[in-house]
């Protein structure tokens, strides 16, 4: 009796709802049960009753859990098609909000919610933060834009929800940021990384010092790829502990997916989500733990489910159990869009993958430009890469360094790469933006 | 030992004219330079009178550069004396990366880099062979 008292002691201060506590039987059953209500839901929309209609589809096909693969995939390019209303599943007078995001191409998309939907957002974002070990008495403190950008009001329910004292400071203004710190006992702040790295220096002139003059512990950071060494110094700058949070505007926002504290991997919700990674070549499934592109299933959306709806943010589940006790999935950090990926010679290779050798040389710069050419009816592909400071003036030195490049490279990627080194500030940049990949390649 | 400046160029036209186009520029008295390429990429050393502000100047222009330290031997002008004088640390077993040289007060001078600068110097003690100073460059 006593031990068991004792574990659910542990279990309740542990997890914020039974749902997160679940092992993957629990999580299976859980998904398979709330599938069904979805598709029975879903199929009152003209949209996924044309949908299934066109695959010749009806729900009575969809028998298990493993079933999710015949229904088709949802897009992008569906939520702009259906632009603004056409997806949702409950008649407009049951929603109270929406969330537009404005596309550069085409449409903006429409994300319509319930008040259902609203709470349930909340309750994730609430356990994401809670899981990172806030609780109420915790001074919360939000420096995202608000309004239609989802990471404002997001956060600010859910954290409001788990019971902090939550202070919409809102972007910009960064000596009012650190007044708001400062005055009110900011304890955990949401931040994207560059403006944590900016406060810190405004800190800096303004003589402030985060570890004295501060409260902060717990920085949320998200939004904006990052690297593991930009998360380490962004801790020791603030005097925190910073986790990876990770949402997008067609799933509500934040609250998708966060680290948890062993800072190993984003614990995605699954009684919130089906996770799928797919090859986004032929949209089969990737093997375990290899990395393809997120296809997420919304599972308890009242006003705009979400069937398989393809994210082109490129993961992959990491393989495991997570020490801290969870049992639902973590996905790796983001190694970029689907759209970027490059096939040569039957070879899927993302960009990031190419990147992430090259800046393992200190040797090198930043910069570095991919170019796909046909020689000889062959492919090849071309890796033009900017050098820092010249470390050697020395031939056989460059030449070793571009040999080392290539192997790290061929390893990688599978496929052997032309190394390049150029001088620096030599690359074509555009919108000061690094242009990271050129295809020459003669179409047949 | 004299200060050299290495500049990584690509091996493309127009990438040494911009370089020299720098060091016109800035205004840069050059002492001696030479250049040698693969089919990618080239290095153009150079050395300057007050080597220390031209690496500044230079620097400006975020240029792809290393300043280093290279022999520079002064050979009596007479014929056969810079083949005795490379055999010297050829013979002690050291490897010459790279060689040129200059003409400095009707004296030849021998630029040279060798794997193993520390070793090299021994040599030019024990030959007593004499070499110019950065501050021998002054006019
Ligand atoms: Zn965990």
């Amino acid at each position: 009796m006593y031990l068991r008292d004792l574990i659910f002691r542990k279990q309740t201060s542990m997890f914020l709802h039974q749902e997160e506590s679940l092992d993957r039987a629990g999580i299976k059953a859980l998904q398979w049960q709330r599938l069904q209500d979805t598709l029975r839901h879903c199929l009152q929309s003209d949209f996924y009753r044309q949908r299934f209609q066109e695959a010749n589809l009806s729900i009575d096909d969809i028998t298990c859990l493993e079933d999710i693969r015949k229904i088709p995939f949802t897009t992008k390019a569906d939520l702009r098609a259906t632009y603004p209303f056409g997806m949702a599943c409950v008649p407009l007078e049951k929603c109270v909000r929406l969330h537009s995001s404005s596309g550069t191409t085409g449409n903006p998309t429409v994300i319509l919610h319930t008040q259902k939907d609203l709470d349930e957002w909340a309750k994730a974002v609430a356990r994401c933060l809670h899981m990172v070990g806030l609780r109420p008495g915790d001074v919360f403190q939000n420096s995202s834009g608000y309004g239609m950008f989802t990471g404002g009001l997001g956060f600010q329910y859910g954290a409001e929800h788990l019971g902090m004292l939550t202070v919409p400071a809102a972007a910009g203004n960064t000596l009012r940021q650190i007044k708001f710190i400062k005055d009110f006992g900011t304890t955990a702040l949401h931040a994207i990384p560059s403006y944590a790295t900016r406060l810190y220096e405004v800190m800096q002139e303004e003589g402030v010092d985060p570890k004295k003059d501060t409260k902060l512990k717990t920085l949320i950071i998200g939004a904006e790829p990052h690297s593991e060494a930009q998360r380490r110094r962004i801790e020791e700058m603030l005097g925190v502990k910073a986790y990876n949070s990770f949402g997008m505007s067609e799933m509500c926002g934040p609250g998708v997916a966060f680290e948890c504290q062993e800072q190993n991997g984003l614990h995605i919700w699954e009684d919130y989500y089906i996770v799928e990674i797919v090859d986004p070549e032929t949209l089969e499934p990737v093997p375990e733990g290899e990395v393809g592109e997120l296809v997420l299933t919304t599972l308890n959306r009242e006003a705009m489910p979400l069937l398989r709806y393809r994210t082109r943010d490129l993961t992959r589940i990491l393989p495991g159990e997570c020490p801290c006790g969870r049992q639902h999935v973590r996905l790796d950090r983001m190694k970029g869009r689907s759209d970027d990926m490059i096939i040569l010679k039957g070879v899927n290779i993302f960009p990031i993958q190419i990147e992430t050798i090259l800046m393992k040389f200190k040797e090198l710069g930043s910069d570095y430009l991919i170019t796909l050419d046909t020689a000889e009816d062959n492919d090849i592909m071309i890796i033009e890469v900017e050098l820092g400071d010249l470390f050697t003036d020395d031939y056989a030195k460059l030449q070793a360094l571009n040999k080392e490049i290539t192997r790290q490279l061929k390893d990688e990627i599978l496929v052997t790469p032309k190394v390049k080194l150029v001088p620096r500030n030599s690359l074509p940049k555009s919108e000061g933006k690094a242009v990271r990949v050129k295809d020459l390649r003669k179409k047949f | 030992m004299l200060h050299q400046i290495s500049i990584f160029i690509e091996n493309k036209p127009g990438t040494l004219h911009e370089t020299l186009g720098i060091i016109k520029q800035e205004n840069l008295q050059i002492v001696a330079s030479s250049i040698s390429d693969t089919a990618e990429y080239g290095i153009y050393r150079v050395i300057t009178q007050d080597p220390q502000a031209a690496y500044e100047a230079l620097k400006k222009h975020s240029l792809t550069m290393i300043m280093s330290e290279v022999l520079a031997i002064s050979l009596v002008n007479v014929v056969g004396t810079a083949a005795d004088t490379i055999s010297l640390f050829t013979q002690e077993g050291l490897n010459i990366e790279y060689l040129y040289s200059f003409m400095w007060h009707q004296n030849g001078i021998l630029i040279m880099r060798t794997n193993d600068q520390e070793k090299a110097m021994e040599i030019v003690r024990k030959h007593q062979l004499h070499c110019l100073e950065s501050a021998d460059l002054k006019f």
